[in-house]
């Protein structure tokens, strides 16, 4: 791969409890599954996209959260996470 | 000279439209195709297997991926499936420890069902990929960067350690073509969810498989069961 893509993943230190609480409070982020558009979006894996695998042996951390970072103003979009992220 | 990705992105598989010079690809809104005579054809018969419109989108994806021909497909699920079709009952497929939960429901759900075994292995150290090897190996499942863990796998490494007969495919969705082109790394075939950044807008939902096979004819049921997923002709504009 050239060079980084606009996809991040991270797991919230607090838990999975905290992992779902903060993506439903973000604004800019839309929580919604699929990615790459040019509107930025925001998953909870484990209960989304990859229900699919919970108790299989792929199964994804309940505390990670999936951000699909679109083209917005860089600045809003840090300060929509930190809000979040309280 | 070959083109830049950034101007193949624009202009691949565009051509002006013969009767108009329309610099877009029209919408050719048609089932069939006159014939001048029985078999005699202009390269179309049905819309199911072949259109102007959905031929202008595979010729730029194939373009992308430096392949030497593509498919679309009515979703990225649709084109992995299709891909399944090239397995039988007794094979193996080596794939990677972290997919779209989408990917791992298919296998395990749905193709496992039919004979065919998954190890789902930790795709990021080729070490690992080759102690899962085994006889009737026939697929290596790559994504890389892993949904949704972001993991990287050295596709060359693994194309290079791959014994004859094993076909690297590699879920491109997450790179796109403008940062990874896994068949100049060594892969046979490269799929995507046109869904994401190459639709980049959220605005439709498509699927490619794209490879350096000269036609999409081998083995035959790769072609014949990808007929009833074809895209839609107002996505594929």
């Amino acid at each position: 791969m050239r060079d980084f893509g606009g996809m991040i993943s991270f797991i919230h230190a607090e838990g999975p409890e905290a992992a779902q609480a903060m993506s439903a409070r973000t604004h800019i982020f839309a929580l919604a599954e699929s990615l790459g558009g040019v509107e930025s979006l925001i998953e909870h894996p484990y209960s989304m996209t990859h229900a699919s695998t919970a108790d299989s042996e792929i199964a994804t951390d309940p505390a990670l959260v999936r951000l699909s970072v679109g083209i917005e103003h860089p600045q809003d979009l840090l300060d929509d996470l930190h809000t979040a992220l309280g | 000279m070959p083109h830049q990705p950034e101007t193949l992105a624009v202009h691949a598989g565009t051509e002006p439209e013969a009767t108009s010079g329309a610099i877009m690809t029209p919408i050719f809104q048609t089932s069939t195709y006159v014939q001048s005579a029985p078999a005699v054809h202009k390269g179309y018969e049905y819309s199911r297997t072949d259109n102007p419109t959905r031929t202008a989108l595979q010729t730029a994806l194939a373009q992308l991926e430096g392949a030497r021909f593509g498919l679309a497909f009515a979703s990225g699920m649709a084109a992995i499936d299709t891909l399944t079709r090239l397995l039988k009952p007794g094979d193996h497929v080596i794939a990677a420890n972290d997919v779209y939960g989408g990917t791992y429901r298919l296998f395990e759900r749905v193709v496992a069902r039919y004979g065919i075994t998954f190890s789902w292995v930790d795709t990021t150290d080729p070490a690992r990929v080759r102690a899962a090897l085994r006889p009737e190996t026939r697929f290596i499942w790559l994504e890389t960067p892993t949904n949704p863990g972001l993991r990287l796998a050295d596709i060359a490494a693994i194309a290079d350690l791959k014994p004859a007969g094993v076909q690297l495919v590699v879920d491109n969705t997450f790179a796109s073509p403008i940062l990874q082109q896994p068949l100049a790394l060594g892969a046979d075939i490269v799929m995507h969810s046109t869904t994401k950044y190459l639709g980049g807008h959220s605005d439709v939902v498509g699927g490619a498989s794209c490879s350096m096979m000269r036609k999409p004819t081998r083995p035959s049921s790769f072609c014949k069961t990808r007929w009833a997923r074809s895209l839609g002709l107002w996505i594929a504009s």
